[in-house]
């Protein structure tokens, strides 16, 4: 009798833990996914990838089987649409995509300019604001170009290496004469290169006439006026520098 | 005898006292001023990032290239967000509410990235741009491969928001354990950035997993412009 009870008690056991690794799949599942988070490589990105190619949704509810068959469909077809409308010219696509990165390079030396004059020991308030201001500006432009591209049916694909982190020329300089010498010297830089784009875009036989005209009328009007700007401020600074040097320096930043 | 070496070892002693005290700021205004030379005053404070007279206190000295390593991280991924954001606003994808969210998110990480330049800066602290240091805080500059679809980019920018939250956190053990602390970047990070973080992951994760679930259907192009819908309203 009591082998028999101890053998039922025993069976009763075995069926639970039967039906507790049945239950369980669904919340090991997440655990392992909890755990590999820890990876700082992309780890989700894993799971679903897996989930993606092998993995036939696993529910253990019999009612839902039909539905279950399916795989989880992430990426939708593209459709064939009319293509006569995608009409930029390669030349100048390249060109644009060379502006981006230009305008992306920019704003990291303005921000290399506003981290110096922002030190305890240089303590240019004025001047570091001016060139964090400048820098959000040129990464602006830079990200303007890029809706333009894709306002144009561009980029469908290479987006990824579309802009590459940079790296500074140079991370200190003299005074902020130097500095606002090096800003003017950036934008006709930048001056330049958007004329060379502009070139190239109206370029026979095919001229961008859209975009030629944007860059002209929003991008170049903004480089002219800004480096009107930094000239005016640039010979200012420089006038007082020659006569009251730390002074002249100190009482231009609280003005800027 | 003895007692010329006892003087010795005084004078010796009080020498070096005094070459301690010359790491303080007054100090080396009271020798700058007493010298006969222009020059000694003016490189003094002519911006020399040597000058005593500096913004360094507690730990600094540990922190900064953590910070460094952050600062060079948010700005790597503004840019991925940047391009993600650009990615669906192709008219090949032509999701205007993906697009919003990374181009939210690279915002915010560049807007960071000058927060932070600010915050080190202000601390006596200095960004190199150009090296990267190794740290927990830093991130791959390898781009991983964006044209992704929209499920897989919720994942990604999950586990980008994770390793940002990560990041700041480690700075924030770095200032709160290392050997000099520093509980003013601590408090920096506690009040600035890691809530701010702590609601971006959880934000994410919400998406992936209901579009996830959404997604369970024979044909989810409808769950998926849904679920852009929604996220335009955002």
């Amino acid at each position: 009798m009591v082998k028999f009870i101890a053998s039922i008690l025993l069976l009763a056991v075995v069926a639970q833990q039967a039906y507790g690794d049945f239950k369980l799949p669904k919340a090991r599942k997440v655990t392992e996914i909890s755990k590999t988070s820890n990876d700082p490589t992309n780890s989700v990105m894993k799971e679903l990838k897996k989930q993606n190619k092998n993995v036939i949704l696993t529910h253990a509810n019999a009612g839902q089987e039909e539905e279950l068959k399916h795989k989880l469909i992430c990426s939708l077809e593209v459709p064939e649409i009319p293509k006569a409308w995608l009409d930029m010219k390669d030349a100048c696509i390249s060109g644009m995509r060379h502006q981006i990165q230009e305008e992306i390079n920019a704003s990291y030396q303005y921000l290399a300019m506003g981290a110096y004059f922002a030190r305890d020991t240089v303590n240019r308030p004025g001047f570091a604001e001016q060139f964090f201001k400048a820098a959000k500006e040129e990464r602006e432009h830079g990200s303007k170009l890029v809706e333009y591209l894709s306002m144009r049916g561009q980029l469908t694909d290479n987006v990824s290496n579309l802009i590459n982190v940079p790296t500074v020329a140079k991370q200190e300089w003299r005074d902020g004469a130097s500095a606002l010498e090096d800003a003017l010297e950036l934008e006709i830089k930048v001056t330049k290169s958007i004329r060379k784009l502009i070139a190239t875009c109206e370029s026979k036989p095919y001229n961008h006439y859209h975009l030629v005209d944007y860059l002209t009328g929003v991008y170049l009007e903004e480089q002219l006026h800004g480096q009107r700007d930094l000239a005016g401020k640039l010979t200012t600074l420089k006038k007082m520098m020659s006569t009251h040097g730390e002074l002249g320096e100190f009482l231009f930043d609280k003005n800027l | 005898m003895k007692s010329f070496i006892a003087f010795a070892l005084v004078a010796s002693l009080c020498a070096l006292a005094q070459a301690n005290e010359e790491g303080v700021c007054r100090n080396s205004v009271v020798s700058a001023c007493g010298s006969s030379s222009f020059s000694a005053l003016t490189g003094f404070f002519t911006g020399e990032s040597t000058s005593i007279c500096n913004a360094r206190f507690a730990g600094i000295e540990s922190i900064e290239p953590e910070v460094q390593a952050y600062i060079n991280s948010q700005l790597t991924k503004s840019y991925e967000y940047l391009l993600l954001a650009t990615h669906f606003n192709s008219y090949q994808k032509n999701r205007p509410g993906f697009q919003k969210l990374y181009q939210g998110l690279s915002d915010r990480s560049f807007d960071d990235s000058i927060d932070l330049i600010k915050k080190i800066t202000s601390r006596g602290g200095i960004v190199d741009f150009n090296t990267r240091h190794e740290s927990p805080a830093s991130v791959s500059t390898q781009r991983p491969t964006l044209e992704v679809d929209e499920l897989h980019s919720l994942a990604l920018a999950l586990d980008n928001e994770k390793q940002l939250a990560t990041g700041a956190t480690h700075v924030h053990t770095r200032a709160t354990h290392a050997a000099l602390r520093d509980p003013e970047l601590a408090h920096y990070l506690e009040e600035s950035f890691l809530p701010k973080q702590a609601d971006s992951v959880r934000k994410l994760s919400g998406y992936a997993n209901d579009l996830a679930k959404l997604m369970k259907v024979p044909d989810p192009s409808l769950s998926i412009y849904l679920f852009d819908e929604f996220l335009q309203k955002q």
